[in-house]
């Protein structure tokens, strides 16, 4: 082995491998001195002229699901050296299995202080639009032209990554990696892919028109297709504008000071200003397919558990759904069926 | 995974088909094909003699001669093959495959899947005992926390071990094989935790936080015991993102913590100013515990501390101190031994057994580093 080390260690020390050390390089240094090939050799796209700020309708022209590009396009996603000083990654939130890590963020574009939940991105072609408040509608503006990613990710990444913008090629990678995400599909369905008891009986709470959950959440669970959503906004009472301006509490919302002081930080906070996203009061409905892989949910992320969101200990009574008569096995089971989609 | 079935049940079908060289994989997350195999876990047998490759994207397990630095075969296993464990005779790999939520058993002087085990949602880590009896699997799905048992020599799971949350992304034993050290890389929780485990009751004993804390990707003790290394991420996710140039959106870290109860937990910097590390992922460390290797997947780096001087400042420090040094972006240099650059998406590393090699499989490179480390 060692003979073969040091032919290729030559080679790498005339540049083919960088080595970032503390000090001078020297004997004993840590240095790669071998590449094993273990599958076709593989380059990125290069860093080509970025795209200009002007240029705001982009669209996918190629084939969404060309392999090379969709690889392209995945690298570029769990790729931090683009981003100053190479911090993170869209990964970072989304990680790598193309989820979400269900932290929710401030990031400004609806407004500085409010909370937002980091979305779900497998499946999100096939449900625009794709901001909690319902802005954006082609699938092509995933990241594209007018869509908050668009502005995170394509035209203007310096807004959130403080990087370069991407070549339009780079960009269209980029779109046609996050096209391609597909669900997972629940791992707690019976081997068959039937329902279990509990689920069957959390099936029709959900389609009993006086709970009303199927009113927005439409579909079919034996449909493959189905997505769960009517694809409209609609006001399930999460919402935090409260009286003189400020952030009413219906249930718990996310805590700064509890945060900081170690705890859970869904505590109750009531004096925190109502601006940006917290102005609106109606929301997208999210498709509930691998609701439970999605957590946390609402725009805000108040509701931790799934449970959280039926139970109307986060949002106001009887407005996601009329839920308030419920027994508590009803809630579970409901729940179940959730998880089973 | 049981659902998946009415997913696509013979696309999978077709790649499952045991004992073959696989052919065409897909991209991870997607329907689309590929030929990139996105080595994604490496590890070791134990005489050093033969590297064993997870590939993501192709649905297989690659063979390298560590001494010639061939392909010596390929195995195709489930979908999305994660993390592997050798038995102590280098008889059998077992292997995770997260999107198939099973675990592939090659017979290795075959080089066949011999079993199938099914597991939990999503199996992404899994460590061996010494005595090779025992096989731990971590099963990581976002409402699932189990961590799976396996009877190796009967090749069937036997039990299933609760985790105080959800999302268990993987394990290690301790030395003294009494306890097991899981990270849980919960969902929507910005303070993950560590689990110790006791092995002989399959209770946790501790529940240990790792304050600030997502994606939490791997753990290892140290080789006496008395620590375990985890790699992380910190979101900055209470600040405005308008902060960002000031490292106000993720910083990338590593956990020391102590393993005796109610211990320390030190969150220490791997980041220095313009120069982050990441997305940290898998780790190594020597047999003598000098050194430790992290994975820089989004970097496409290994970065080396010196565990001395990690352990060091652990030790010289109280809690309360140890909290400031989290965001110290002149402190990695108190024990960053180098930074090598590798090839694209270094997703996880593994040591020759005198540690003086270590092997970095690159998910977009489709290749292996090779690392001359520090050790004499």
């Amino acid at each position: 082995m060692r003979s073969g080390i040091k032919k290729i260690g030559l080679v790498a020390a005339l540049g083919l491998f960088g080595v970032v050390t503390t000090g001078q390089l020297m004997a004993g240094t840590p240095q790669v001195v071998a590449t094993i090939q273990t599958g076709p050799e593989w380059e990125p796209l290069p860093r080509a002229e970025p795209l200009t700020v002007p240029e705001v309708h982009y669209r996918v022209k190629h084939s969404p699901y060309k392999s090379e590009l969709v690889r392209y396009g995945q690298f570029q996603f769990n790729d931090a050296s683009w981003n100053l000083q190479g911090e993170y990654s869209c990964a970072s939130c989304h990680y790598e299995r193309g989820q979400t890590t269900g932290l929710i963020w401030d990031l400004g574009d609806e407004g500085w202080g409010s909370w937002k939940n980091t979305k779900y991105i497998r499946g999100g072609r096939y449900l625009p639009p794709f901001r909690h408040e319902g802005f954006t509608g082609h699938p092509d503006e995933i990241v594209g032209a007018t869509s908050s990613l668009d502005r995170v990710c394509g035209r203007d990444p310096g807004f959130v990554f403080r990087s370069e913008n991407f070549s339009p090629l780079r960009l269209e990678a980029l779109i046609c990696y996050i096209r391609a995400l597909e669900f997972t599909g629940s791992p707690f369905r019976n081997a068959d892919g039937s329902l279990s008891d509990a689920q069957k009986r959390g099936e029709k709470i959900f389609n009993d028109p006086n709970v009303g959950c199927a009113e927005c959440h439409p579909g079919d669970v034996s449909d493959p297709k189905a997505l769960f959503s009517d694809a409209q906004t609609h006001d399930v009472g999460t919402g935090r504008v409260g009286v003189k301006g400020f952030r009413s509490t219906p249930g718990k919302v996310f805590n700064l000071k509890a945060l900081e002081a170690g705890e859970d930080p869904y505590g109750e906070e009531s004096d925190t200003p109502i601006i940006g996203l917290d102005l609106v009061k109606e929301f997208d409905t999210p498709t509930l397919r691998d609701i439970y892989a999605s957590g946390t949910y609402f725009h805000d992320g108040s509701a931790r558990l799934l449970i959280d969101t039926i139970n109307n200990t986060v949002n106001d009574k009887d407005m996601h759904g009329r839920t308030s008569h419920l027994t508590a096995q009803e809630m579970q089971d409901l729940v179940e069926f959730l998880k089973a989609l | 995974m049981k659902g998946r079935v009415w997913l696509g049940a013979a696309v999978v079908g077709a790649v499952l088909s045991v004992g073959g060289v696989s052919g065409a994989g897909f991209i991870q997350g997607t329907h689309v094909k590929t030929d990139l195999p996105g080595p994604f876990h490496i590890t070791t047998s134990p005489d050093g003699g033969t590297l064993y490759i997870c590939n993501q994207s192709g649905h297989s397990v690659t063979f390298v001669d560590a001494r010639t630095q061939k392909v010596t075969g390929e195995v195709s296993v489930g979908v999305q093959p994660e993390a592997s464990a050798m038995t102590p005779d280098n008889a059998f790999l077992f292997v995770c495959n997260a999107e198939s939520d099973s675990v592939s058993v090659i017979d290795i002087a075959r080089k066949q899947v011999v079993k199938e085990i099914k597991v939990g949602d999503w199996p992404s880590g899994i460590r061996i005992t010494k005595d090779g009896r025992t096989a731990y699997v971590a099963c990581s799905g976002c409402m699932w926390n189990t961590i799976d048992v396996i009877d190796t020599g009967k090749m069937e799971k036997t039990r299933s071990i609760y985790t105080s949350d959800y999302g268990p992304r993987t394990l290690d034993i301790s030395p003294d094989g009494k306890t097991l050290a899981v990270i849980n890389d919960t969902v929507g929780s910005i303070n993950r935790s560590v689990n110790f485990i006791d092995v002989d009751t399959g209770r946790v004993t501790e529940k240990r936080v790792i304050r600030e804390s997502a994606n939490l990707r791997d753990v290892i003790y140290t080789p006496d015991g008395q620590y375990v290394v985890v790699t992380y991420e910190t979101p900055k996710n209470w600040l405005p993102v308008c902060e960002a140039e000031n490292g106000q959106v993720f910083t990338n870290n590593i956990a020391v913590l102590e393993t005796k109860a109610g211990g320390k937990v030190a969150r220490l910097p791997l980041d220095e100013l313009n120069n982050y590390d990441g997305n940290p992922y898998g780790l190594a460390m020597d047999p003598k515990g000098r050194y430790l290797y992290i994975g820089i997947r989004g970097m496409h780096r290994v970065t080396i501390l010196d565990m001395g001087k990690v352990l060091n400042v652990v030790r010289g420090n109280s809690q309360s101190e140890l909290d400031y040094l989290r965001d110290d972006l002149g402190f990695v240099r108190e024990y960053l031994v180098a930074r090598v650059t590798t090839g694209l998406g270094p997703s996880s590393v593994c040591l020759s057994p005198d540690g003086k090699y270590c092997y970095a499989a690159n998910y977009f490179s489709n290749n292996v580093s090779v690392i001359r480390t520090p050790v004499d």
